[in-house]
C-alpha cells in the first residue's frame, strides 16, 4: 500500500516536473522573442532626408547665362554631369564639390570626441559617380538616405546617397 | 482507511492547486513586468519620433513654408521673409503650441542674432523668445529668402537647422 502511494506521488513529482519543464521552455521562447525585439535597429533617418532635401536647394556661386541666375545644388549636379562651366569659368564639378564638402562640414560634426564618427555622401549620376566625400570612421550603427531624381529634358538620372556613422568604429576613412 | 487515503489525496490536490497557481502568477508578473519595461521604452522611442516629426511637419506649415514663392512645390524650405514677420506676432506660440521656435543658419561665422532692422545680414532667428525650459529637437531645412543683385531679384536658398522647443 505505501509503495503504491509513493509510485503514485513520484508519478505526480514528474508530472509537476514537466509542467515546470514546459513553462520554463514557454518562458525561454517569450523571453528570446522580446530580446530580439528590443535588439532590432530602428535607427530614424529623417534628419539624414531632411539634410539632402535642404542642401539640394542651397544656392551656389555658379552663375549661368547671366547674374544672378545662380543655380541651386540640384542643378549644378546636372551642369557637372555634363561637365560645363560657370559664368566665370569655373568648373561646375569643383564648385559642387567645394560648396558640398563646406555644408556637410557645417551640418555634420564628425569625429571621435563626438557622438557621429564619421559620415559618407556620394553622388551618381548616370552610373558614373561625380562626387564621393568622406570623413571620419566607418561604425556599425548608421542612418542612411538615398534621394533620386532625373532632369526632364535630358533624362538624366541622379542618386544621392548619404550616410552617418555613429557609435563604435569598424574602420577608419580619412 | 479508505477516508485518510482520501483525506491524503485531496490535501495532495490541494497543495499540488496551490503550487501550480504561485508558480503561474508569478510567470504572469515576470511576464507583465517585461512587457511593460518594453512599453516605456516604446513610448520614449515614440516621443521621440513624434518630436522629430513636428519638426520635419512645422518647415512646411503654410506660415513658415516656401509654398509656390521659389518657383516649384520645394518641401522642407523655411521662408525666411515669412519668418521674420510671424517675430512680430508672438501669438503664434499658442497656437503651434511651442515654447519657442529657432531657425539658425549653418554658417562659419559668428551669430547674429535677426531683428527687423538688421534682416537679412543675420543668421540666428528666434520667433518668440520665450525664455522657459524644455525640449529642443532639431532639423535641417533649406532657408530661402528672395535677394537682389543690381536691381535684379533672385532667390536665395542656404542651409539651416529649425529648432523646436516644446
Amino acid at each position: 500500500m505505501k509503495n503504491k502511494l509513493k509510485n503514485k506521488a513520484q508519478s505526480e513529482m514528474v508530472g509537476f516536473a514537466i509542467i515546470i519543464v514546459i513553462v520554463a521552455v514557454l518562458i525561454l521562447v517569450f523571453l528570446s522573442i522580446s530580446l530580439n525585439k528590443s535588439n532590432e535597429d530602428y535607427t530614424e533617418s529623417y534628419e539624414v532626408e531632411n539634410f539632402i532635401q535642404s542642401f539640394l536647394q542651397y544656392t551656389t556661386d555658379c552663375a549661368i547665362n547671366y547674374e544672378p541666375n545662380y543655380q541651386d545644388i540640384r542643378k549644378l549636379i546636372f551642369r557637372c554631369a555634363d561637365e560645363q562651366n560657370c559664368l566665370n569659368g569655373d568648373y561646375s564639378c569643383d564648385v559642387l564639390n567645394e560648396t558640398l564638402s563646406e555644408l556637410v562640414n557645417l551640418g555634420w560634426n564628425v569625429g571621435p570626441e563626438w557622438p557621429n564618427k564619421g559620415y559618407s555622401l556620394e553622388i551618381i549620376a548616370n552610373n558614373e559617380s561625380l562626387i564621393d566625400l568622406s570623413k571620419g570612421n566607418t561604425t556599425e550603427v548608421s542612418k542612411g538616405a538615398l534621394q533620386s531624381f532625373s532632369q526632364g529634358s535630358t533624362g538624366n538620372k541622379v542618386d544621392v546617397f548619404f550616410v552617418v556613422y555613429s557609435g563604435n568604429t569598424i574602420s577608419s576613412s580619412e | 482507511m479508505k477516508n485518510k487515503k482520501a483525506q491524503m489525496k485531496i490535501q495532495q490536490m490541494a497543495f499540488m492547486l496551490i503550487a501550480i497557481t504561485i508558480f503561474f502568477v508569478l510567470v504572469g508578473l515576470f511576464a507583465l513586468s517585461f512587457s511593460f519595461g518594453g512599453l516605456k521604452q516604446s513610448k520614449a522611442a515614440l516621443d521621440e519620433k513624434n518630436a522629430q516629426l513636428l519638426v520635419s511637419k512645422l518647415a512646411n506649415y503654410p506660415e513658415l513654408s516656401c509654398e509656390n514663392a521659389y518657383g516649384g512645390d520645394r518641401v522642407n524650405c523655411v521662408d525666411f521673409d515669412k519668418a521674420i514677420i510671424l517675430k512680430t506676432h508672438p501669438e503664434y506660440s499658442q497656437y503651434l503650441d511651442l515654447k519657442n521656435v529657432q531657425i539658425k543658419k549653418m554658417t562659419s561665422e559668428e551669430e547674429i542674432v535677426c531683428t527687423q532692422e538688421n534682416y537679412p545680414n543675420c543668421n540666428f532667428l528666434s520667433l518668440f523668445e520665450e525664455e522657459s525650459e524644455g525640449n529642443d529637437r532639431s532639423s535641417f531645412v533649406a532657408l530661402c529668402r528672395k535677394a537682389s543683385f543690381e536691381g535684379q531679384v533672385y532667390d536665395k536658398c542656404e542651409l539651416a537647422r529649425l529648432i523646436v522647443r516644446f
